[in-house]
């Protein structure tokens, strides 16, 4: 394997360090999808991830909460939840309206406390800077706040892209998972494409790597052909290093359809359901849902 | 599915075959989902059964929440991340395949990255890296480690001792290297910019680290 690539197989230092969790995100994701195609290589990073689970066993053993058992049967459906559950609860809706009800009364004493400073700035025109400065200060509080909100909008989306990647190597690992043929065309220009039919759960994965960046008008566009009328299933949204996710359920299976396209498209012609552009992936065989 | 090729289900099978060749004998008694293997665990909690999931709980209830603490550091937010963590694996226990390996590796694995993937999230790194890096093996507020359970104790202190003894038995910077990623989910850049140390020192510990603990851990199964 290369620094920046995939040569050959994972050898045991790279499984190491994929086992710590040590490696940047973007080799992480190359090894993982590599072992999802590679026994050989699997089993070194199985032998690596042993080793490694000492390292969590090394941790000062705490006894889990009683209590928590039963959240958890709960939780998942086992157990329906005790008067205790509800009450407490009950207590928690009770607090939240408590909270709310205390914002509601800070909102309107801070609403009044502004009148007082407007009545003072009339009368004293020497606060009128200190309330500037007051005004500098929330701003600034506001851009913080922003900030903030930006922040963590970024960790949800790097939260849900690895609740993806996750997803994504179970289905590559599920016995019940079929993977289809994908030939790169012209229009490619080196990109490489997978496409993962997850029987038991239903649902089509399109993985595409060096995906070429298109203007902000065009997009990639994923058709399923019957007949000869080409039906769009969604589009692939690259990142940064060209890397796509695609994931669909479809409850009727992959039988009805001949075979699997990606195109690039403009978002007009996305929309109106025609497939104008020109071909990226085809995937000429697709997996047929069993009987 | 009867040739699926699984051995833990193959097995579980038997079990339920002779369970009921024993019943109608009225000779059987109820099986004991504690004496089963974990991956015989997760092939009858595929089939939803209640009893076999909360022996697995039984089981390892205790180790997921204490890797949890000793990533987040914070009683609550370990106890959301063991709840997650078995509330998946009810409702998606395929999730889990035997034929990927050991039971426990995976679930470790899982374990350390929903605790990571937490602190990534709340943006807790910063603030725990000003903590230091001595101060790290104990978690705010209180957790019960077993007071009121001796015989628990005794038993998490012995799955514990063999273990500890081979992480404790690394030189001081590898076992820093390696619990700097894996539970504080550092990369090898940002270890090495944390350590003031090149980037190759830092791939050179992690690789003798785990060379040793593996070493370790075979030479206790010889």
């Amino acid at each position: 394997m290369a620094r920046n690539g995939i040569d050959g197989h994972i050898t045991r230092e790279q499984a190491d360090e994929y086992a710590v969790g040590s490696l940047e995100p973007e080799m992480e994701r190359l090894i993982t999808l590599h072992a999802a195609d590679c026994a050989r290589c699997r089993e070194i990073l199985f032998e690596s991830e042993d080793v490694a689970a000492t390292i969590a066993m090394s941790a000062p053993r705490h006894q889990a909460p009683p209590r928590l058992k039963n959240k958890v049967a709960v939780e998942a459906g086992i157990t329906r939840p005790g008067p205790m559950q509800y009450f407490v609860r009950f207590g928690q809706a009770a607090a939240i309206f408590a909270a709310v009800l205390v914002s509601v009364a800070a909102l309107t004493g801070m609403v009044s406390m502004r009148g007082q400073v407007q009545d003072l700035r009339e009368q004293n025109a020497g606060l009128q800077s200190e309330v500037r400065d007051l005004s500098s200060q929330e701003v600034q509080i506001l851009d913080l706040n922003m900030r903030v909100s930006e922040a963590e909008q970024r960790a949800a989306e790097f939260e849900e892209s690895a609740e993806r990647d996750r997803e994504l190597l179970a289905a590559m690992m599920n016995p019940e998972s079929e993977t289809a043929e994908v030939v790169t065309m012209e229009h490619g220009e080196g990109a490489q494409g997978r496409l993962i039919w997850e029987e038991d759960e239903g649902r089509l994965w399109f993985v595409a790597h060096k995906l070429p960046e298109l203007p902000g008008d065009q997009a990639y566009q994923l058709w399923v052909e019957d007949g000869g009328d080409y039906i769009p299933l969604g589009t692939l949204r690259p990142d940064d290093s060209g890397t796509a996710t695609f994931v669909r359920n479809l409850a009727n299976g992959l039988s009805g359809y001949a075979q699997a396209i990606v195109t690039v498209e403009s978002r007009e012609a996305g929309h109106a359901y025609e497939r104008r552009g020109d071909s990226v992936f085809l995937v000429p065989s697709l997996p047929r849902s069993r009987e | 599915m009867n040739g699926d090729g699984n051995p833990a289900r193959a097995r579980l099978r038997s079990l339920n075959e002779t369970h009921l060749e024993l019943e109608e004998a009225g000779l059987a008694q109820e099986p004991d989902p504690a004496q089963w293997s974990d991956e015989e665990l997760m092939a009858a909690i595929a089939h939803h059964d209640e009893q076999a999931f909360g022996a697995l709980y039984d089981r390892y209830a205790d180790l997921v929440y204490s890797t949890s603490l000793r990533v987040l550091h914070d009683p609550q937010l370990a106890e959301d991340a063991t709840q997650d963590i078995f509330v998946r694996l009810w409702e998606r226990p395929g999730a889990f395949v035997s034929a990927r390996g050991r039971f426990m590796s995976w679930l470790m694995s899982v374990t350390r990255n929903r605790a990571v993937d937490e602190i990534r999230a709340r943006g807790r790194r910063q603030r725990r890296e000003a903590s230091g890096l001595e101060s790290t093996d104990e978690p705010v507020g209180h957790v019960d480690r077993f007071e009121n359970d001796p015989l628990r104790a005794a038993q998490a202190q012995e799955d514990q001792q063999s273990v500890r003894g081979a992480l404790e038995g690394l030189p001081r910077e590898q076992r820093v290297a390696l619990e700097l990623a894996y539970f504080r989910g550092l990369t090898q850049q940002e270890i090495a910019a944390k350590l003031h140390e090149p980037l190759g020192t830092v791939k050179t510990r992690i690789r003798l680290g785990m060379q040793k603990l593996r070493s370790s851990l075979e030479g206790q199964q010889h």
